[in-house]
């Protein structure tokens, strides 16, 4: 699954460590969803799209 | 609540105690029945001990798990699976060599054996995630300067130690080499932002 995670966090100046501990997750969970090697859960998929401010199918495609 | 980011420094010393105290109980248990041949209820309460700080130890884990994300939660529940099947494998094929005429094997090896393909299963993982995270040429790096953190001491104790009238049995040396990984894991965990 695509996901538009790294141009959404550059847009807000934010690093990985940063959404990490906005989200709860480990820094390492933030590299693999941005590299593709990871699908998080729906709960994981909609709080991204909360932090965001956006709609979840704007944040992941498949 | 305990962040994720807290999770690590939390596990690191609640299984060190644990650890810690199941040793202990594994000392006073073989000092003491060594002392007292005869039976009674306290030495049946001895000789038991270390089952509570080994259930301190399931907890701690069980404990850690909890505070998991989902993504380290799913490796580790793969890694704990790849070592029951190494357990399994060993106990089928330990339970043949019985067969074949070789001594019999006492049955607290499984653990052991179930943590070392956990461990195994775990590092390979790691190995893996930090490849694709920081590159080949970093990785090694990291992971020489790791083994060389372990090894170098050992190597030094290993062969000093009888010069200097130490305890240089294996098992003095795979505990140094053991205290060496803690003391690296415990530089890991605790050099990271706290926050």
């Amino acid at each position: 699954m695509k996901n538009s995670l790294k141009d959404l966090r550059a847009a807000k100046g934010w690093s990985q460590g940063d959404v990490a501990d906005r989200l709860n997750v480990s820094r390492q969970t933030i590299n693999a969803l941005e590299t593709g090697r990871y699908d998080p859960s729906l709960p994981l998929a909609f709080a991204i799209a909360k932090l965001f401010k956006c709609r979840i199918e704007d944040v992941f495609e498949p | 609540m305990v962040s994720v980011k807290q999770a690590p420094r939390r596990y690191f010393v609640e299984l060190l105690i644990s650890v810690l105290l199941y040793l202990g109980s594994l000392h006073l248990r073989d000092s003491f029945a060594h002392g007292h041949p005869d039976p009674s209820l306290l030495k049946t309460f001895i000789l038991l001990s270390p089952i509570l700080p080994s259930a301190l130890i399931a907890i701690a884990i069980l404990r850690f798990y909890r505070r998991m994300d989902e993504m380290h939660r799913r490796h580790m529940l793969e890694s704990v699976g790849i070592g029951a099947l190494v357990c399994g494998l060993g106990s089928i094929a330990l339970s043949f060599s019985h067969g074949a005429g070789l001594p019999r094997t006492d049955i607290a090896w499984a653990w052991p054996l179930m943590g070392m393909g956990w461990l195994l299963a775990t590092a390979w993982r790691g190995l893996n995630s930090s490849i694709a995270e920081s590159g080949v040429a970093a990785t090694s790096y990291r992971a020489a300067g790791m083994a060389a953190f372990v090894l170098l001491p050992t190597l030094a104790y290993a062969l000093a130690a009888p010069a200097l009238g130490w305890p240089h049995r294996h098992a003095s040396v795979v505990l140094f080499a053991t205290l060496m990984i803690v003391i690296q894991a415990g530089w890991a965990i605790f050099r990271r932002d706290p926050k």
